[in-house]
């Protein structure tokens, strides 16, 4: 069996391990962390995820930035991504509805549920 | 004696304040061109008159008809604010002054009064009373939206900074149990009571949130007339309509938007009950929604800068109840936090300040229209995103 490969971006390190141990319990997934968009970025197009799990408030460059290139570009453009935040935006969420038709989750979010979460957005995109 | 003739040439040539002499019988007896051209009256009409037709009968004034006679033949009066009444019966108010003038013999007495018309300083000093009261309440608007800002700010820049690490917290328990699995039971006990806290942590913040209306909407695209019917059997499973009647008309195939389903069932049980209070035996409830494009603008409420475009496509939703009204000292305070007029036993008053918060967070408008006596109408303005209008 494959294992599903996550790309988690979060600007707080203990929050990328912790969900990288997590999902990876039991074998079925494959997760790579960044801590910034730039290296988000780079590692989507090298490590070719199957979903990204993306932070919103980051500083530097916002979730929302990153979001925003992630779907300019054609090496990363059918990648789902699922955004996660702490702060809750009305406008945002509709806009993350209706451009990307992606999930919006809100931070804190717990193992099974993300892990639940994630894997609804794999199985709509037919990725088992 | 005076010359009579000599002093009406000056008088009308020199004295630019309306001015009249008037005897001891309190007879006018002379009146200047300025004094004519303030009353509308000729000089025929006056001379001889007794000088009370020149008065006010006023409430706002101490000398006025009714005792002006009595009042300018004992002394000086100086700059006594009063009315004068014109020809036809507009009042005008005047700085008036008189003086008690005798001539060799006691029944010689003359009083010469003059009254200078202050109706502009008067209409300024209106118009600048209603300007402060004006801005006295824009500012208090302001305060008080300020002060809820302020809460809100504070209270999302919290839940970013407690809600991060919570989520920390809560995925390190996950991790430890699934390593851990229920093997000793202090152990797993230990973990539940960690996970518990770390829950009830986040549920304390997000009812901070809430009150500081900064609290995530859960929004999906919904049929609003369903929420409407939602939110009227909640209300009907809650309270016994014997007399009152309620009559709806929803819009069939009415745009659906984003919005958040339980939150606004919750604005429309409130208002419903605000609509079924109001009506103390009988009446009748309207329900009423639809769409339209706006033909004009329409601003967010209290200063918020959040408004309607014209030309902008939205949903409305009317809750119209042929109940008391809304008298307007009340209207007012309406959207006051714990605001009621249902004592103690009635509401908490947080109804219409919790709709309008939700109202606000989809960035939507409510407004009140209401005649006391007769009844109120309550809309709500929705905004239809763009990608609806197309379908
Ligand atoms: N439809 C209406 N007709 C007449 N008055 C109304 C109507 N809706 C609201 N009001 C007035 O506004 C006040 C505030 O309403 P609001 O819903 O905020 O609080 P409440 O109904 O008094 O209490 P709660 O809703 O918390 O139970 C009411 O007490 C009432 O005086
Ligand atoms: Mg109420």
């Amino acid at each position: 069996m494959n294992r599903k490969k996550v790309l988690i971006i979060d600007d707080e390190e203990s929050f990328c391990k912790l969900v990288k141990m997590n999902l990876e319990l039991d074998e079925s997934f494959k997760v790579e962390t960044a801590t910034d968009g730039k290296k988000g970025l780079e590692l989507a197009k090298r490590f070719k995820p199957d979903v990204i799990i993306l932070d919103i408030m980051m500083p530097k460059m916002s979730g929302f930035e990153v979001l925003e290139k992630i779907k300019k570009d054609p090496q990363t453009i059918t990648i789902p991504v699922v955004m996660l935040s702490a702060k809750e935006d009305m406008d945002f969420q509709v806009k993350a509805a209706q451009l990307y038709d992606e999930l919006y989750l809100i931070k804190p979010i717990d193992a099974p549920t993300l892990k639940a979460k994630i894997e609804e957005v794999l199985a709509r995109r037919g990725i088992k | 004696m005076l010359d009579v003739k000599n002093i009406k040439d000056s008088l009308n040539k020199f004295i630019i304040d309306p001015l009249m002499v008037v005897d001891g019988q309190k007879n006018i007896c002379m009146v200047n061109e300025a004094l004519r051209y303030l009353v509308g009256y000729k000089e025929e009409d006056l001379v001889g008159k007794k000088v009370e037709v020149i008065f006010a009968d006023s409430e706002k004034s101490i000398l006025k008809r009714s005792n002006v006679e009595k009042l300018i033949g004992t002394g000086t009066i100086l700059n006594i604010e009063s009315y004068y009444q014109t020809k036809d019966g507009r009042e005008v108010p005047v700085l008036f002054s008189s003086s008690v003038m005798h001539g060799q013999d006691d029944s010689d007495t003359w009083i010469v009064c003059t009254a200078r018309d202050i109706s502009e300083r008067k209409k300024v000093e209106e118009e600048l009373r209603t300007a402060y009261e004006q801005i006295k309440e824009a500012q208090d608007q302001l305060v008080q939206a300020e002060k809820l800002n302020a809460i809100g700010l504070l209270a999302s820049g919290v839940a970013h900074e407690v809600k991060n690490p919570l989520g920390i917290i809560i995925q390190g328990i996950n991790y430890l149990q699934a390593k851990f699995p229920g093997r000793k039971e202090d152990i797993s006990n230990t973990f539940s009571m960690m996970m518990e806290s770390a829950k009830r942590a986040n549920s304390i913040v997000n009812t901070l949130l809430d009150f500081a209306k900064a609290k995530k909407l859960e929004v999906k695209l919904e049929d609003i007339n369903n929420i409407l019917d939602g939110a009227l059997e909640l209300v009907k499973a809650n309270i016994k309509f014997e007399n009152i009647n309620i009559e709806t008309d929803k819009k069939k195939n009415i745009p659906h938007i984003f919005v958040d389903k339980n939150r606004l069932e919750q604005v429309f049980v409130n208002l419903i009950m605000n609509a079924v209070q109001a009506m103390s035996e009988k009446g009748k409830i309207f329900i009423r929604s639809y769409d339209k494009v706006l033909s004009e603008p329409k601003q967010g409420i209290s200063g918020r800068d959040d408004y309607f475009k014209s030309g902008e496509k939205v949903l409305v939703v009317e809750i119209t109840d042929t109940g008391e009204g809304i008298p307007p000292e009340v209207f007012k305070k309406l959207f006051n936090p714990f605001f009621t007029t249902k004592g103690l036993h009635g509401g908490s008053g947080i109804g219409l300040y919790v709709s309008r918060n939700i109202i606000d967070m989809h960035k939507g408008l409510i407004e009140i229209q209401s005649t006391e006596g007769k009844g109120t109408k309550v809309s709500i303005f929705l905004r239809v995103p763009k990608r609806e209008e197309a379908e």
